[in-house]
């Protein structure tokens, strides 16, 4: 039988995956492409806006061969026009609480307790104006609570390496900017937003 | 036979049905354990004793599948699925075995193998299946098809020699499946030495497998969950390329099934629906789940979707998919359209479970994300080369089938 591609009505757009191995949440704005999705890895973050990453931590959460622990705490709500996840750490990486909360359709604010500068990586040509990026489709991410210190054009290269040391000849490498943000207070607040924001 | 699953909740097996309790109950009931194991088996259906193919399709859906690429978005996946093919002609197929080396500090000679394989897996298998699907009057891949598929079993039969253990059965497996499923899908095309030689292959190395697959403390529960399925479930696909036709075949298949129901369906994912070390793996271990159980279904009567309702599960599809992905694109990037997938795991490496999952599940949101991936139907070529031996990894996730089901 021919299926015909369509959005159900009432799918889920956040899901959590609590086992502490996993330790792992996901929001999703809608089902159309472009739209902000954020998925939280013990406490790590990628955040897609514009139909790129626009914020991609580098706490090494990914990493199968050395799996960090599990966050202190996760928690995820979603009434529908909002969703939220809370977690706690991790404590390694300066991190305390942490909230994410999704205002469907167009706003992601992410606020973080932490005790020292981040730094993530992002794709894309962003322009900076102050503490504010702007991707050439309208995709804005802020900086509201926080200073960004520095932005590193090809502050991190993706080169394949296996993890006991070899080298694999990558046919083509990538570099991506890197961010550099100072808490103020111990307190980061970025709001990211796609266009068609209110 | 019924199933135990239609008489018992999936809950309870586990409690209920372990081996010993069983044969406990059988001793109680007067049964023996004969009798037991011809319960238990899962045998050829009649009417493909000596047929080919068997696995994914038969000669009478031929047509109805090739008639699919007439259509407007299988179409678009069969111009994919022709451009892979094309670029494999190209390849030259492998003339020399790499050994296994035991000096191998930096894991390059363990990458040169699993690399090779799984290139050479990624080209038997595309290559032969779009052959098949090719108007069997004009077919310009039959010759490459069946030149590369003999390269392969000739050259990947010293494995049959070489003690298997856990660091190559997840190469060797693979590329033993691609060479099952070229058998099946070439088997009129072939001749009886040429059948007779991928069946030696087939026979050699399945049998050393076998015995590997005995050892509980190398192949067993505690065995890495995602490994576990995918050495188990190629081993499947072979025993049913050849059930029927070689006596082993019977006792692999039994295997396969048997690590599926007894813990590789039950635990290879977890409750919530992924993989424990990565959302990667959860679509690695659905593919393999699929490539089982699919052929298991159509060359058998067992049905472990419907014994194992759980076994698919698609949530983290539905919730890691942030983009879709160019026809073209050459070089793909971690996170680029799933969050927290490496650069090799992103929407082309769900998009073919996706298709799946609509079919199986009758869900129209898969196939929608299904369609965000331009690629579907191509060979995946990776950023992950050897340095020296230049060996890339290639996937195929049995791609020509999927504009079948568009």
């Amino acid at each position: 039988m021919k299926i015909e591609p369509r959005v159900e009505a009432e799918l889920p757009r956040s899901f959590q995956f609590p086992e502490p191995e996993v330790d792992e949440a996901y929001m999703r704005a809608s089902y159309q492409p472009g739209d902000i999705a954020v998925g939280m890895k013990k406490g790590g973050l990628v955040v897609h806006a514009g139909g790129r990453p626009v914020l991609v931590d580098q706490l090494d959460v990914e990493d199968i061969n050395h799996p960090t622990a599990s966050v202190q705490e996760m928690l995820l709500a979603d009434d529908g026009q909002q969703a939220l996840i809370r977690s706690v750490g991790p404590k390694t990486a300066g991190l305390a609480e942490q909230w994410i909360q999704l205002n469907r359709p167009h706003r992601l604010t992410i606020r973080r307790n932490v005790d020292r500068p981040l730094t993530w990586w992002y794709t894309g040509t962003a322009v900076r104006t102050e503490n504010q990026l702007c991707w050439p489709d309208g995709t804005k991410l802020q900086v509201v609570e926080g200073t960004i210190v520095s932005i590193q054009p090809s502050g991190r290269t993706d080169a394949k390496a296996h993890y006991g040391g070899m080298q694999y000849a990558d046919p083509h490498p990538f570099t991506y900017p890197t961010i550099t943000v100072k808490p103020a207070d111990g307190q980061l607040k970025v709001i990211v937003t796609t266009p068609n924001s209110e | 036979m019924i199933p135990i699953s239609q008489i018992f909740p999936a809950t309870y097996r586990p409690l209920l049905f372990t081996k010993a309790q069983v044969t406990l109950l059988l001793m109680m009931t007067g049964m023996s354990i004969g009798s037991l194991e011809s319960m238990g088996e899962t045998t050829l259906r009649p009417s493909l004793q000596g047929q080919h193919p068997r696995l994914y399709f038969t000669t009478n859906e031929l047509p109805e599948l090739r008639a699919k690429r007439e259509k407007i978005i299988p179409g678009q996946i069969w111009q994919n699925v022709v451009t892979s093919a094309q670029w494999c002609v190209l390849q030259s197929p492998r003339t020399e075995w790499t050994a296994t080396l035991t000096d191998d500090p930096q894991y390059e000679n363990l990458y040169n193998r699993f690399y090779g394989a799984m290139h050479d897996m990624a080209i038997v298998e595309h290559l032969a299946l779009t052959s098949a699907l090719s108007h069997p009057e004009d077919d310009p891949l039959l010759e490459a098809a069946r030149k590369w598929t003999l390269a392969a079993a000739r050259v990947w039969r010293h494995e049959a020699d070489n003690h298997p253990d856990a660091s190559k059965a997840y190469a060797v497996l693979r590329i033993m499946k691609a060479l099952a499923i070229s058998y099946d899908v070439l088997y009129q095309h072939l001749s009886e030495a040429e059948r007779a030689e991928i069946r030696t292959t087939l026979q050699q190395v399945g049998s050393a497998y076998h015995t590997f697959f005995q050892e509980i403390s190398t192949a067993g529960e505690g065995y890495n969950k995602y490994h576990g399925s995918a050495d188990a479930a190629p081993m499947g696909v072979i025993a049913l390329a050849l059930l029927g036709e070689i006596p082993e075949a019977q006792a692999w298949l039994e295997v396969a099934i048997e690590k599926h129901t007894d813990y590789l369906l039950t635990h290879a994912l977890t409750p919530s629906g992924t993989n424990e070390q990565s959302s990667n793996f959860c679509a690695s271990t659905l593919q393999y789940r699929i490539f089982f159980i699919e052929a298991l279904r159509r060359v058998t009567e067992r049905d472990l979707w419907t014994e194992f309702s759980h076994a698919l599960p698609g949530q983290m599809a539905l919730v890691a998919i942030a983009g879709g992905q160019l026809a073209n694109l050459q070089f793909n990037e971690d996170n680029r359209s799933i969050l927290f997938g490496p650069s090799y795991g992103q929407i082309n490496y769900w998009s073919p479970v996706l298709v799946y999952l609509a079919r199986q599940q009758q869900r129209p949101i898969y196939q929608y994300l299904t369609l965000w991936d331009q690629s579907l139907g191509s060979l995946q070529r990776t950023r992950y080369i050897t340095p020296h031996h230049r060996e890339e990894l290639l996937f195929v996730l049995a791609s020509t089938l999927t504009f079948g089901t568009m």
